[in-house]
């Protein structure tokens, strides 16, 4: 798969006897950034812990390209209670056996560029939900990896952190150059951040549309025509999701 | 505010014993006067510092015996679902059978030297730490498990995976719940102690009380309770400042 980051053909995935996920195919290439966006429950996060190597597939193949490595942001964080903010920067580097001296200068650099340097002493539980976002993203970030994955991220968050956050997201993808691989059930977080957007539904899930945003991610970018325009057709391609989803509705 | 009142609880308590040593009489109650001048005079004899050093080994070694023993066991319980099933019956029909039965047990296997009264300390201590220990080792946050999983190259070999699990997760993890329980078990393990102590020797605490009780030199008997409350209160000490120190995240 050269050229390839990502690589996904006839994935499916069962939970029980039934399959979430089923005949998946995608491919992303490196450098990319990818937003999936589907209705809670269609199987977003499965996908992207399949890729992270936290749960096998049942049918098919998800290939990540040789030697990437992989880093996951998960919905809940994962930050370690126990650990400070630069002790949860450093353990992906303690893990992967970085010499002491590196570790110091990459954690100062990533404490740096997410501005947490005043926070380094202080434990999770002491940060605003941004500033533990900020943290995740740094873990995930901090020892290089070639393919971010993020699931719904910014969920937690109120709508102006979310977008400032966004924002400052936008910018280290560009800067870092990675591959980077979002799911979300916001429109506009996925067309903001993905130069690709995947629309994923169905039951099984699969995928519904996808679009191509050729746009930059500038602040004025949320007021564009073409971003409006864009929210508009992937909002009716997820609409579209709902005609082949079934829904239980109980009273 | 907080100081005034265990100021004012202390002065009640000696306000009471007091009132009742003076009720019951010194053949019965000696006054808190009358133990302190005693404890205090003997804090100054080498043969009180026989006995004092003689338990104070016996707890200490006991009870960290108890929690480097109990806490890798209570570790590899919650994580391996194979020896849990093993010795998790084992454990519960354990758990509520009072420590201090092993006693006659413990000394006619091992003998009338340290070991059988240290490990019965260490039994009792490491009982309550090891519930607790496989408790949290069951009971992790998936999602720090995960995050771990995440985080660790794949290529990291199982042995150094394992240390580092401990370490970073398995040992923090786990770590509030353990002192909380040596917390606990101090008391007991130091009326364990006295148990002990009270058969086939001639040294520590709690032979120096049954000593003294059976000669009726009552203020020589508190002396002995009083240190050994002591000892206990230092254990009990310990495992708050070890607390306050190394999970300073339990508060924040």
């Amino acid at each position: 798969m050269p050229g390839t980051a990502v690589r996904i053909r006839g994935l499916g995935k069962k939970f029980g006897s039934d399959f979430v996920l089923k005949g998946l195919d995608l491919d992303l290439e490196p450098g990319q950034s990818l937003a999936i966006v589907g209705p809670s429950g269609c199987g977003k996060t499965t996908l992207l812990r399949i890729l992270a190597g936290l749960c096998p597939a049942d049918e098919g193949e998800a290939r990540v390209g040789p030697g990437q490595a992989v880093a996951l942001v998960s919905q809940s964080l994962g930050l370690l209670p126990w650990k400070t903010v630069w002790g949860n920067l450093d353990l992906p580097l303690a893990l992967a056996d970085w010499p002491a001296p590196a570790r110091v200068a990459r954690v100062q650099a990533v404490l740096g560029d997410l501005g947490l340097a005043e926070l380094a002493g202080r434990y999770p539980g002491q940060l605003s939900g941004g500033q533990r976002q900020r943290l995740a993203l740094g873990r995930a970030l901090v020892a290089q990896p070639d393919l971010l994955l993020l699931d719904e991220p910014f969920s937690a968050l109120d709508a102006l952190t979310r977008e400032a956050l966004g924002f400052h997201l936008a910018r280290l993808w560009e800067r870092l150059g990675l591959t980077m691989i979002l799911a979300t059930h916001s429109v506009e977080e996925a067309v903001f951040l993905g130069r690709v957007i995947v629309v994923m539904g169905g039951q099984p899930t699969t995928v519904r549309g996808i679009f191509q945003n050729p746009g930059s991610q500038t602040p004025q970018t949320l007021t564009a025509d073409f971003f409006l325009d864009l929210v508009r057709r992937v909002r009716l391609a997820l609409r579209e999701t709902w005609a082949v989803t079934p829904h239980r509705v109980e009273v | 505010m907080p100081r005034v009142a265990a100021g004012l609880a202390l002065l009640a308590f000696v306000g009471l014993w007091q009132t009742l040593a003076l009720a019951l009489g010194d053949q019965v109650l000696p006054t808190p006067a009358a133990v302190a001048a005693d404890f205090w005079l003997r804090l100054g004899q080498p043969e009180f510092h026989r006995h004092l050093l003689a338990s104070l080994w016996r707890g200490s070694a006991g009870f960290f015996l108890g929690l480097v023993t109990a806490i890798p066991l209570g570790w590899l319980m919650g994580r391996l679902k194979t020896l849990d099933a093993f010795l998790a019956p084992l454990l519960f029909l354990t758990y509520p059978v009072p420590k201090v039965l092993f006693l006659p047990v413990l000394l006619v296997t091992l003998g009338l030297g340290e070991a059988p009264k240290i490990i019965l300390v260490a039994v009792t201590v490491g009982y309550q730490a090891l519930v607790v220990t496989r408790d949290s080792a069951l009971n992790l946050d998936p999602a720090h498990l995960e995050a771990f999983d995440s985080l660790c190259p794949p290529r990291k070999p199982p042995l150094a995976k394992a240390l580092a699990l401990t370490r970073h997760v398995l040992w923090p993890a786990s770590l509030p719940a353990v002192l909380t329980a040596a917390r606990l078990a101090s008391g007991t393990a130091v009326s364990v102690l006295f148990m002990a102590e009270s058969f086939a020797t001639d040294l520590g605490l709690g032979y120096f009380i049954m000593d003294a009780w059976g000669n009726l030199d009552l203020p020589k008997m508190f002396s002995g309770i009083l240190a050994m409350g002591l000892l206990g209160g230092m254990f009990y000490v310990m495992s708050v400042v070890a607390e306050k120190t190394w999970c300073p995240w339990v508060k924040a």
